[in-house]
């Protein structure tokens, strides 16, 4: 925790990765953080004891993305053209080895179950983004059938295919965004550099949004029962790749980070209006930090952060986007960065968000939103209620708090992850 | 004459002995009248008067029923001449008159004996004992004679029924004055400063007065001289002299002399009247000053008695903290007696009894069943209870002020007699709520007082230092006698004793609830309190209630009590916060933040207390508490060193480990967690260092790979800590470490290496070219001289616009794409500058295992410290040099520009002052020739060169 007299420090830095950290997530409940390396290893540590529990190799290239789904699936996303969605609930971690990448003795080490794998196009870095198959309120489950967005298998790899789970078949190619804009206009959009695919809650519209190489986004919008795309929202607030995105928990908007310096707050139309597609973002920050790699909003929507290639981590306030804290730890620039679901409405035993210390304090920051966040595609499902404190275990304490720590975790080209405990 | 003739066979024994007597007795008479030189016939007198005392109590153990008073008086006659002229006898004939005459008084007189007889024989003896009133005495009576005389005393007072012990009004008959005279020798001889034989017997004497006579009124008259006289003995200062059976004697008399005079029974229609002068005050008054007898017994005159009795009691209770147990026991009857008996005569005094009697009670088990204890009492008389409450009270409240004292004795008594009143009261089921609040203020107010009291102790520091970098230091740990702490506080030999009664008292007192209660106020103590020696008072007391009440539950564990359930949660609950605070005073230390040594070891016995009850289940915890604790190891505190000790075995055996360093590195990854992010922060100590290097030696090279940023951490703190050359040297101590560790790696290079053709470095001897050579080269020319001539023909070309490669703002793109195409290439390049070698290099150099970096990086870092003003330190770096040498130079790529950065300040250290370090560069020299091999020679060329010619 951040304190008056000193620049935060980690609560714990996890060594295991020998290579470069990709992507990091957590998954079921905070009982797992996940982190992918640029091997293909995926670590799954256990809070709790700040140990791994499963460390197998799910792909032979770099890991892109890596989710949970439910509780027991885990869908990883290599450069080696593949998605696999593995099982990996509790009861298997027992028969996966936990021999770190970093160690010099050499293991065979086995992998978990494989339930998809599938042949996509990997070579633009874009990460999948995966929603329900239908609009639903309430987490995914394994459950659900889920529709994953991954760049189309083509050289100009500018059109996005939605693939559709358990038939792994593509239901829909969204096209990229003809840019009608005149000077713009004999551009192409250049490569996706990442997505992010929801149901608006509010319309239950399926939407897509595509960050482009040139620095564009694009939103794209199906209507339940059309089938073609329309766009609602396109705009070029970025010079360079934009490098994430991410939607609020709320779907209202949504926030994009690129190896410029500008992170750039847009809107998510509920559904096509009839008139041209919005072209104006909301807010647009020019941080002077450039490539801030990986941008993620915590689910209470108070906060969000980004992970640098200039090795820190920086957590601003969603609403007013100023910076509230920069986490210094790693040497060498980072590329992961994860929060820890956490409550967006907390029970009222439980303390007020911590006052933060850093120069700027924007109180207005730090307000509960009052939208309902049920409707959350969030890969966790909100923690049980704590039990009464005097009840617990010393060990229950242990786990609670790590399930319910607000977490960051953060990784980088060191291979180690840091985890800080902040706001 | 028929008469005497029939009874002639009858009475034959009876005229056998009185022939015998005859024959003795007449000799002497005619000695005793006749004698002109008494001092030269006594030696006969004395023959006759032993071989009567033979003869009567011959046989009287024979056949005691022929003796009479009859023949008593027989014998008499001619004692009472001796005795005429007793100042002219020597002492040793008195004393066999008066052993005879006892014989005469038990055997023969027995109640028979005249008034008159009896008044002078009192007389006599209480002359004989305490010589004449009024008269100086003329000779040392011998302690024999005392002795005898004593003991005829006790004879003749025991023998007359209680008729005589009685007020006579006949003049002459009257033997009372003559008895309170005797009364007054067996005080003094109780007073005086006499052996404690003739004191014992005095006191049995004066036993015998008081249960033989039966007339309230004569032994009120004897009492207040008897009481004072008892209490003189068996108060300061006269008490300390005393033998213990005389103490316990005259208790004892002490307790039949009050209970004969003024137990209830005795006085109840007094105490009838004080019952009624109540009720109807002035009447009675007027009526009892009209009476005038020497004693009046009256309800003033009870009153006066009890008052005394009180003040005389007081002094005699202080005897509670004698150390004899007979002593004690003997006042826990008289006290308990005492309450019992005189309840009502004596009630102002039962406050002070009962607290003496609570004090002294003794463990149930010791108690006899049959024995009437406090308890039996307090359930008869209700208003004990109140009595005991309020002693209780008193003592709690006063105990700080008592462990002022600087006896131990008084100290430990003061304790134990709380333990034992809220024993009694729980028993009692008394309810004690105020006392329960003002015990934990007082406890710890009183260790606080002990604390302060207690000069620090020398320690004997027989463990010595523990060397971190030895692991068998560790091992060898392993023995039993570390495994238990040293006490904290009051560790000093004398204090023992009161910190065991302090433990059990905190252990036992009050049911676990109420201990839980307690802890849970001291912990708030310990939070709130700035002022070190309260907090660790605070946080003892808490520990060792919790830990009581741990082990009661321990107990009770079989036992289904869902109603307490809310009880073990308070109880986890205060452990849980106690177990917090000792957390943060372990990891606070760490942060070099100065606490007392007190604290911290409390904090290391709540941590190995918490994974004795966690057992498996604290494992966890080791992420917060393995490396603070493994640093106090190198504490400057010596006590601190061995409770580090002594907490990790308890920690290893408690988390299912087979030795500490198992646990270590079991758990060294938790361990370098909490190093790195405090070197992170430039928190180290030189301890932290130590640590570091025990546990990188004691988990091998496996761990190596894990300290990559350690190592960066490391280097930073070495540039901020550049002044400080011993700190500098602890710190390369860990990287030297490092290295010994890392070189035993069998996974530096990836395994592929050792299928390359080793690198041959050996200086090849210069060949000649022969023909063939000098074609080829001849060959060579040509073709460059053709080449050179197609080049100028080709067509010209204006110099590039632009600037070769990718421009600034395109390189940015493109640098993104890049890097993520080939994130590992990039990754060696920038962490490892030294390796920046080239294209060619780039393959070869992605193979380097984790290790390997480590350690090029550690090599390049000693070029900066090698001209450290520190000998010790430029050796150790040198010998690093050449340890980790051999293990980097199968890699040429790598190793040689490593050689090359080294090299300069290497050859430099051979003129180093220090023969040693001269030596060691030397070596390591070696070590870069064997490595590097043809690579060096151009430089040793040199190098020699210069030397020579200096």
């Amino acid at each position: 925790m951040a304190s008056d007299a000193r620049p935060p420090q980690p609560k714990a830095i996890l060594r295991g990765h020998r290579t470069a950290v990709q992507v990091a997530a957590f998954v079921r409940n905070n009982e797992r953080l996940l982190t992918g390396d640029s091997e293909g290893f995926v670590i799954a540590w256990d809070l709790t004891i700040m140990r791994p529990k499963a460390v197998w190799q799910a792909h032979t290239e770099s890991i892109l993305g890596i989710e949970g789904w439910g509780t027991d699936r885990i869908i990883t996303h290599g450069r080696d053209n593949r998605l696999i969605v593995w099982r990996l609930a509790a009861e298997d971690e027992q028969f996966l080895s936990t021999t770190l990448p970093l160690d010099p003795a050499p293991e065979v080490r086995p992998w978990p179950w494989m339930i998809h794998s599938l042949e996509v196009n990997s070579l633009n870095f874009c990460a999948f983004s995966y929603c329900p198959a239908s609009p639903k309120i309430g987490p995914v489950t394994a459950a659900d059938e889920i529709l994953l967005a991954v760049p189309a298998p083509k050289i100009s790899s500018e059109s996005i295919n939605i693939i559709h789970l358990p038939s792994c078949t593509v239901k829909h190619t969204v096209k990229p965004p003809a840019l009608t804009s005149g000077q713009d206009a004999h551009k192409a959009s250049g490569m996706a550099m990442s997505l992010s695919l929801f149901h608006h809650p509010a319309t239950h519209y399926l939407t897509l949004i595509t960050a482009y190489e040139r620095g564009s986004v694009a939103v794209v919008q199906l209507g339940p029962n059309s089938s073609t795309w329309t766009m609602t929202y396109v705009s070029t607030p970025h010079n360079h790749p934009i490098l994430s995105v991410d939607v609020s928990p709320d779907k209202s908007f949504f926030l994009s980070s690129g190896s410029d310096g500008i992170i750039a707050k847009h809107p998510v139309p509920p559904c096509p209006s009839s008139q041209q597609p919005l072209t104006d973002p909301i807010k647009v920050v020019n941080t002077h930090h450039s490539g801030q790699q990986s941008l993620r909003i915590r689910s209470d929507n108070l906060v969000f952060a980004t992970s640098g290639w200039d090795a820190k981590i920086r957590v601003y306030s969603v609403k007013t986007m100023n910076e509230l804290a920069v986490l210094r730890w790693h040497q060498l620039g980072c590329y992961a960065v994860a929060f820890a679901f956490v409550d967006p409405n907390p029970p009222p035993v439980s303390p007020p968000p911590q006052p933060e210390q850093q120069p700027q304090p924007p109180k207005d920051g730090i307000v509960i939103p009052e939208e309902d966040c049920e409707d959350d595609s969030w890969e966790v499902i909100p923690p049980a209620p704590p039990q009464k404190k005097g009840e617990m275990t010393v060990r229950e304490k242990r786990i609670h708090h790590a399930k319910t720590a607000h977490w960051i975790a953060a990784g980088g080209k060191d291979g180690r992850v840091s985890l800080w405990e902040v706001y | 004459m028929s008469g005497t003739m029939s009874t002639a066979p009858v009475s034959t024994p009876r005229t056998e002995f009185f022939q015998r007597l005859k024959g003795v007795c007449v000799p002497l008479n005619q000695l005793a009248v006749r004698s002109k030189d008494k001092t030269a016939d006594a030696k006969e007198i004395l023959q006759l008067i032993e071989s009567l005392v033979d003869i009567w109590s011959t046989q009287a153990s024979q056949n005691g029923g022929i003796l009479d008073d009859r023949l008593a008086d027989y014998v008499f006659v001619p004692l009472s001449q001796l005795l005429r002229d007793r100042n002219q006898y020597p002492m040793r004939v008195i004393e066999g008159i008066i052993r005879l005459l006892r014989e005469l008084i038990q055997h023969g007189w027995k109640v028979k004996m005249s008034a008159a007889l009896y008044r002078q024989l009192l007389i006599l003896l209480s002359f004989i004992i305490g010589g004449v009133p009024g008269q100086a005495r003329k000779k040392d009576v011998p302690e024999e004679t005392l002795i005898e005389g004593f003991k005829t005393l006790k004879a003749l007072i025991t023998s007359v029924g209680p008729a005589r012990l009685r007020r006579s009004d006949t003049p002459g008959e009257d033997s009372i004055p003559a008895l309170g005279h005797s009364v007054t020798v067996m005080i003094d001889a109780i007073t005086e400063d006499v052996p404690s034989l003739i004191q014992l017997e005095a006191v049995a004497c004066l036993r015998a007065v008081f249960t033989s006579a039966t007339d309230l009124s004569v032994l009120a008259q004897f009492l207040p001289g008897t009481v004072s006289g008892l209490s003189k003995r068996l108060s300061p200062p006269l008490e300390k002299q005393s033998q213990k059976r005389v103490i316990v004697a005259c208790l004892e008399a002490l307790q039949l002399v009050l209970v004969n005079v003024l137990g209830d029974l005795k006085v109840r229609g007094l105490l009838r009247q004080i019952e009624a002068t109540k009720e109807l005050q002035e009447e009675t008054n007027s009526a009892n000053d009209s009476e005038s007898t020497a004693v009046e017994l009256t309800p003033s005159w009870l009153k006066a008695t009890a008052a005394q009795v009180n003040i005389a009691l007081s002094a005699v209770l202080k005897l509670r903290s004698h150390e004899s147990e007979e002593v004690q026991h003997a006042l826990y009857r008289l006290c308990i007696t005492l309450l019992d008996e005189c309840h009502a005569s004596l009630v102002d005094c039962q406050s002070i009894l009962v607290e003496t009697a609570l004090m002294l009670q003794e463990d149930e088990a010791t108690l006899s069943r049959l024995e009437t204890s406090l308890q039996d009492l307090a359930s008869i008389y209700p208003e004990l209870g109140d009595s005991i409450k309020s002693a209780l009270y008193s003592w709690v409240t006063g105990l700080p002020r008592m462990m002022q004292s600087s006896n131990e004795k008084t100290k430990q008594l003061a304790i134990r007699s709380i333990l034992r009143g809220s024993k009694l009261a729980a028993a009692m089921q008394m309810d004690s709520s105020t006392l329960d609040d003002s015990l934990a203020d007082s406890l710890r107010d009183s260790i606080i007082t002990l604390m302060k009291a207690s000069k620090p102790p020398k320690v004997i520091d027989d463990l010595g230092a523990v060397d971190l970098s030895q692991s068998t230091a560790l091992i060898k740990s392993g023995n039993a006698e570390l495994a238990t702490y040293n006490p904290v506080i009051l560790d000093s030999e004398g204090q023992k004793t009161t910190r065991n009664e302090l433990s059990s008292l905190i252990s036992q007192i009050g049911s676990p609830t109420l201990q839980v209660k307690l802890a849970t106020s001291m912990l708030n103590h310990v939070l709130d309190s700035d002022e070190p020696t309260t907090q660790i008072a605070s946080f003892w007391l808490a520990f060792q209630l919790l830990k009581s009440t741990y082990s009661q539950s321990a107990d009770l564990d079989e036992l289904f009590d869902f109603s307490s359930l809310g009880e073990t949660q308070l109880q986890d609950q205060a452990f849980q916060e106690l177990y917090d605070f000792s957390t943060s005073v372990l990891v606070s230390h760490s942060d070099s933040v100065e606490s007392p040594w007190q604290l911290e070891a409390l904090a290391l016995e709540v941590t190995a207390f918490s994974s004795t009850r966690l057992k498996l289940d604290f494992r966890p915890e080791l992420i917060d508490v393995l490396y603070p604790v493994t640093t106090f190891l190198g504490s400057s505190e010596p006590q601190l060193r061995r409770h580090a000790i002594t907490t990790l075995n308890i920690l290893a055996s408690s988390c299912g480990y087979d030795s500490v360093s198992d646990l270590i590195v079991d758990n060294a990854d938790y361990m370098l967690n909490s190093v790195s992010l405090r070197l992170n922060t430039f928190d180290i100590s030189p301890a932290s260092t130590k640590v570091l290097t025990m546990m990188i030696r004691l988990t091998g090279p496996k761990l190596v790979p894990f300290l990559d940023d350690t190592v960066q951490a490391i280097f930073a703190a070495l540039d901020n800590y550049h002044g400080y050359p011993i700190f500098v040297e602890s710190l390369f101590s860990v990287l030297s470490e490092i290295v010994t560790q890392g070189v035993k790696s069998d996974m530096l290079l990836l395994p592929d290496t050792t299928n390359k053709p080793a690198v041959n470095h050996k200086k090849k001897p210069h060949r000649p070219q022969g023909i063939t050579g000098i074609l080829a080269k001849v060959e060579k020319h040509l073709s460059r001289i053709e080449q050179s001539k197609s080049e100028a023909d080709e067509p010209f070309t204006p110099h590039p616009k632009q600037p070769w490669g990718p421009g600034k703002t395109k390189k940015k793109q493109k640098s993104f794409l890049e890097e993520l195409e080939a994130p590992s290439s990039d990754d060696d390049e920038e962490s490892s500058p030294v390796e920046k070698k080239g294209d060619s290099g780039d393959k070869e150099e992605e193979k380097q295992t984790p290790t390997y970096h480590l350690l090029t990086k550690i090599l390049t870092l000693t070029q900066h410290y090698l001209t450290s003003p520190t000998p010790t330190l430029r050796k150790s770096l040198l010998d690093l040099v050449a340890t980790v040498t051999p293990a980097l130079s199968p890699s040429e790529n790598a190793f040689l520009p490593l050689v090359n950065l080294v090299w300069p300040v290497l050859i430099t250290r051979l003129h180093d002052n220090e023969v040693f370090v001269a030596v060691a560069a030397c070596k390591a020299l070696g070590e870069l020739c064997k490595g590097a091999g043809d690579f060096m020679g151009s430089r040793i060329k040199t190098a020699w060169g210069k030397n020579t010619r200096d």
